[in-house]
């Protein structure tokens, strides 16, 4: 069964752990994939679309070696696969410059600030995800216990209708 | 069509000279034609026919943008002899009579509108030149523009030319003084006095020593002197002092300025030589005046003299004021930033020493909290998980993903997989016996791993920070630029303490070290480390933060260490690369952004001070700050 997937791409290894801990609570239902460069968050998304799973969100830190997080978002932004996937920066270091790409060319949909609280951390990535799979059209009532299970219902309940 | 008089337009762009010729056409009224020609030639053949046929042209509009010379078409116009006495208006769009001096002087000019003109405009030219022309050379036919010419332009028109007929010309037989420029000022002066003593019968010379005030300011001055001998200085009391206006020497006049402003003094005169002068008092000078009119023209000409050769000195003054006021915001401004650097320099001196006694602190807790932990965890697989995880290189994302489809495929759980991944086991066989385990097994070797994580996360942490506490530390070795050298300062780990400090800005940067042994130097290490930080700072900002970064230190000659570091950025041209070690150089306004632009010329400072040079070479991808220093061996 298809997946849904949030990439975590961070480039120093204990940050990228604390990240993937604190959202430890979405494990049950999501897969969370860890890349450490740009590069290598483009293979896992490839590695995602060819498994069938749904890339919901990717969660980026700006400054990485080589390409920038702003960087992978723009290009993710108009790549048909996965430009469904919800877009938040989560960094100390953005400019005014990056950050306004960001928003412009990457469509961004959260800014999370380093450091960032654990509590604010979920539930950006529980609303960004639950919008994620009411715009694509998965099913909500397999993710009504990890995501925002009252908002999935409502959506459930009204595509049940019969007509 | 007139048959009596044509206005003409010398105009060679055609366009505009119909627009021209349309508006007189429509301010003439048919009581003359407007001829449109393009060059004084075709005003030559238009002015003959015309002639011919009993016509007078009474105005000519030329435009004179043609060409480099503009009055070289108006005086072609004015030597034609059936257009002498055809006034000449010219039209122009510069506004500047530069060049139309020749034809001034001959006459030939006598109006003059610019472009765009206004009909208004327009129309008071042709009236006043046509009611000129036609009062003197054909009074009858002034009827003939009534719509143009009103009783009061005729009016006008024929007391002018009345009044030019009045006028009797007779040539003057000597030039006056005032105007004739080969008479020198000591010549004037020489006369001056010539002319007093025949009036005044020689009036009696005084003799002054130095220091004598011969005109104290503010007084009431009764008369003038005359200098003959010696120098006079001419000076004023204001807030910040004596001003010394000018000094002037054998020859001069004094007091005649201070006759034209209610006979009160404005500066104070003082003999700095033995002087000689001829004092002439007021009612002495009014008879001399009154006897000899000469004399009139050359006082004139001292006075304007005086008012020039002070009106100099005041504009002098005033551009010394706008250059003094301008030195002065910079440095102003300098100040600004040269304090609010140092201070951020004692802030950050300040908190690394804070920083140090917690930091050192959390790094021996951290060891043991280790070793606690260990000795309290009984279970046997549980404390290999942790040692497992202290010691363990981080596992690469890629093949972190790949680890999981392998065991997901063998287990059928993903989640079970990501969790035996986490407990940091790796082969199928360990997996597998994982996965015969109960869930709270399976949790206490997660738990187990996890502490070992943490406490990595911990110790790394702590290292880092005790690094950057330590390379700020050097900034706070209590060197201010005046202490003491220290005794074998190193060099290159200096280096490495600035590159660490700056290592947030390097995740794109290659750096590449190249280094040879050096011996220790005898320096003020702080400062050296702000050398260090400032050109790295200034290659990194040249880079943009991307690209290579190379760091070569080795020794240079017997007796000298060499630093070079090498940014591949756009590089400084070379024009600019002796000026950007001076305060406040930056290029920010074109391609590169510095910084402060104190940093390079405090960092020229510093280095000078050590006896050592700093020096750029510059070209685009190369730029190379080369810093050497003399080691202890020379010093002594």
């Amino acid at each position: 069964m298809s997946e849904l997937v949030v990439v975590v791409v961070e480039d120093e290894p204990e940050v990228r752990a604390a990240i993937v801990r604190d959202l430890e609570p979405l494990a049950a239902g999501i897969r969370i994939d860890e890349a450490d460069t740009v590069a290598d968050a483009r293979v896992a998304l490839a590695e995602a679309a060819e498994a069938g799973d749904h890339v919901g969100l990717i969660l980026a830190d700006h400054r990485l070696p080589g390409e920038t997080g702003v960087d992978l978002l723009v290009s993710v932004n108009t790549d048909p696969e996965c430009h469904h996937a919800r877009t938040v920066l989560i960094t100390g270091q953005a400019g005014h410059q990056d950050t306004i790409r960001a928003i412009n060319e990457a469509g961004l949909d959260w800014y999370l600030a380093k450091p960032w609280d654990p509590d604010e951390l979920v539930s950006v990535v529980v609303r960004q995800l639950t919008d994620f799979v009411i715009d694509a059209g998965l099913d909500p009532l397999r993710f009504v216990q990890v995501l925002d299970g009252p908002r999935l219902l409502e959506q459930y309940a009204q595509h049940a209708k019969p007509d | 069509m007139s048959d009596r008089f044509a206005v003409l337009v010398v105009d060679d762009d055609h366009r505009e000279a119909t627009a021209l010729a349309h508006d007189l056409d429509g301010l003439l009224g048919g009581g003359a034609s407007v001829e449109v020609v393009a060059d004084a030639a075709g005003a030559r053949r238009c002015a003959v026919d015309a002639a011919d046929r009993g016509i007078q042209v009474p105005v000519a509009f030329v435009d004179v943008d043609l060409g480099e010379a503009p009055s070289t078409t108006v005086v072609e116009l004015h030597d034609i002899p059936q257009l002498e006495h055809t006034r000449n208006v010219v039209v122009t769009s510069k506004l500047s009579l530069h060049g139309a001096d020749q034809a001034l002087r001959r006459g030939a000019i006598h109006g003059m509108i610019t472009r765009p003109w206004t009909r208004q405009g327009l129309r008071a030219q042709l009236v006043a030149n046509l009611a000129a022309f036609l009062v003197e050379h054909a009074p009858d036919e002034l009827d003939r523009f009534p719509g143009l010419l009103d009783d009061d332009d005729r009016r006008l028109a024929r007391s002018r030319v009345e009044q030019q007929r009045r006028v009797t010309r007779r040539r003057p037989t000597t030039t006056p003084p005032l105007l004739d420029a080969t008479i020198g000022d000591d010549e004037i002066e020489r006369r001056m006095v010539e002319l007093l003593d025949e009036t005044l019968g020689h009036p009696p010379r005084i003799r002054v020593a130095p220091g004598t005030v011969l005109i104290e300011a503010g007084d009431d001055v009764g008369g003038i002197y005359v200098l003959l001998d010696g120098i006079v200085r001419l000076s004023t009391r204001t807030d910040t002092g004596e001003q010394i206006l000018h000094e002037r020497s054998t020859g001069a006049i004094i007091g005649l300025l201070s006759l034209a402003s209610h006979r009160r003094a404005m500066l104070q005169c003082r003999a700095v030589t033995d002087v000689r002068a001829v004092p002439v008092t007021l009612d002495q000078l009014a008879e001399a005046l009154d006897a000899e009119p000469r004399l009139a023209s050359l006082v004139t000409r001292v006075l304007i003299r005086s008012l020039a050769r002070r009106l100099r000195r005041s504009d002098e003054l005033q551009m010394e004021l706008d250059r003094s006021l301008a030195a002065l915001s910079e440095a102003r401004a300098q100040l600004v930033s040269s304090a609010r650097f140092t201070a951020l320099g004692e802030m950050a001196a300040g908190m690394a020493h804070e920083l140090n006694n917690p930091t050192a602190a959390l790094g021996r807790a951290t060891d043991h909290l280790t070793d606690d932990v260990l000795a309290v965890i009984g279970d046997p697989e549980v404390r290999d998980r942790v040692r497992h995880q202290l010691d363990a290189a981080p596992t690469p994302t890629s093949e972190r993903r790949r680890l999981r489809r392998e065991l997901a495929d063998v287990l059928g759980d993903r989640l079970l997989a990501d969790r035996i991944i986490d407990i940091g086991y790796t082969s199928v066989h360990e997996a597998r016996r994982v996965a015969t385990m109960n869930d709270e097994e399976i949790a206490r070797l997660e738990s187990g791993a996890r502490l070992g994580r943490s406490l990595r996360t911990v110790e790394g942490a702590a290292e880092r920070i005790q690094a950057l506490v330590g390379s700020l530390r050097a900034y706070s070795r209590g060197d201010d630029g005046r202490g003491p050298l220290v005794d074998r300062v190193d060099v290159t780990a200096g280096i490495d303490d600035a590159l660490r400090l700056l290592s947030h800005r390097m995740h794109e940067v290659d750096v590449v070290r190249e280094y040879r042994p050096v011996p220790p130097v005898a320096a003020r290490p702080g400062e050296l480390q702000q050398v260090w930080t400032n050109v790295l700072a200034n290659a990194l900002d040249a880079m943009g933060d991307r690209g290579q970064l190379t760091v070569a230190v080795g020794p240079t000659g017997s007796d000298r260490i060499s630093v070079r570091i090498i940014d591949d950025g756009p590089g400084v041209p070379a024009e600019l690369s002796e000026r950007i070690f001076t305060p406040r150089f930056t290029t920010k306004n074109g391609r590169v952004e510095f910084g402060l632009g104190l940093g390079l010329s405090i960092s020229r400072q510093i280095v000078d001070d050590h006896g050592g040079s700093i020096r750029l070479q510059s070209s685009p991808g190369h730029t190379e700050f080369v810093i050497e220093l003399p080691t202890g061996a020379q010093r002594e």
